[in-house]
């Protein structure tokens, strides 16, 4: 059975451990504004065609996608499953604007086949790439698991 | 042994439970990754507390402390590359707001405490109006109190008393050895006591 603070610092500690702060409702959104107005770093990343092909008409015109808009996508992909989630992803962009290499580090659900984990993924980073930077773009993709959680991996 | 068949299609994920439901480390993970919305659960979840820390260090100040709490959660975004796992989330946020409260120290000047800024809302659906009223007014000597105490004490005070935290966590915390947090401890517990005495 818990006692109950009997001297005035031990009632005014109980107290203070029952406070919620009453602004913070407002502290919260101003955090989450300021956090969505933080510029993250991104590179433009050159859509290309199916015959390899940066050029979208006669006049040379192409299409970029940001980096962080890629990577977004591929976060996003990789979290759908309770298995295998990933906890790195990192983009290597040639001087050409073109995706070079997709690196990511996952984390999987204890008992889950790693080798095929790992396969899914790699198919799963190209079919997103694809779709989103054109069937040209056709990057290295390497996939390390670099941890393993007991239970569903986009909570444990 | 389970195979692993990612889909291809489908919701975003988000597991049956519900992100609210997911750890500090699964939602670090995906904050990293630039999930915004995930971080902000890791707001909600650990920010009321180090709002009330950062109030209480900073002289009952709710403009300083929501400043304090702000610049501490910029700094987590922007840093959580370092967070490393070798503490616990909350002990390396709470580093986070006291660094800031200690910056904050150092560049102003004290001022005089707004005593309405003290008094807080214990909670909403208590209906017991006297001990509301005991509680806040204890509440506001307990600040008086706590300012005339050092820095460091207070912080340590705080720390261990009102949030919970364990001696090497405060220790990181405030970026000392559990030895000095057991003597800002001792002394900032006897001086309070002292200064509330007159609760008794």
């Amino acid at each position: 059975m818990a006692l109950s603070p009997t001297g005035p610092l031990e009632r005014a500690a109980a107290a203070a451990r029952e406070e919620q702060p009453e602004d913070w409702e407002s502290v919260s959104r101003s955090v989450k504004r300021r956090i969505r107005e933080t510029i993250t770093p991104s590179r433009p990343v050159v859509v290309v065609a199916g015959d390899g092909s940066t050029d979208q008409d006669e006049h040379g015109s192409r299409t970029y996608i940001a980096s962080r808009v890629v990577r977004a996508r591929l976060r996003d992909a990789l979290r759908r499953s309770p298995e295998v989630t990933a906890e790195r992803i990192d983009l290597t962009i040639g001087d050409d604007d073109r995706l070079a290499r997709v690196e990511v580090d996952l984390v999987c659900a204890y008992g889950t086949a790693l080798p095929v984990a790992v396969e899914d993924v790699q198919v799963l980073v190209g079919s997103v790439v694809s779709d989103l930077l054109g069937p040209g773009t056709q990057p290295l993709v390497d996939v390390t698991v670099t941890d393993v959680v007991v239970g569903d991996v986009r909570l444990a | 042994m389970q195979t692993s068949r990612v889909p291809t299609n489908g919701s975003v994920g988000v597991a049956d439970d519900g992100p609210a439901s997911a750890s500090d480390a699964a939602l670090v993970r995906a904050a990293r990754l630039g999930d915004g919305d995930a971080f902000g659960l890791l707001v909600d979840r650990h920010g009321p507390a180090m709002l009330r820390y950062a109030r209480r260090l900073v002289g009952g100040s709710e403009a300083d402390a929501g400043e304090v709490v702000q610049e501490a959660f910029i700094s987590a975004w922007r840093s959580l590359d370092s967070f490393r796992g070798e503490s616990s989330l909350k002990t390396w946020l709470f580093r986070l707001v006291h660094r800031r409260a200690v910056d904050l120290n150092r560049h102003r000047r004290p001022t005089p405490i707004d005593d309405d800024l003290i008094s807080r809302v214990m909670d909403a659906s208590s209906d017991n109006p006297l001990q509301d009223v005991l509680d806040a007014e204890l509440l506001e000597a307990l600040q008086k109190a706590l300012d005339e105490l050092p820095w460091n004490q207070r912080a340590a005070w705080l720390l261990r008393e009102v949030e919970g935290l364990g001696y090497d966590e405060i220790a990181r915390t405030m970026g000392t050895t559990v030895g000095s947090v057991r003597g800002h401890l001792h002394r900032g517990r006897r001086q309070l006591a002292e200064r509330m005495a007159r609760w008794r």
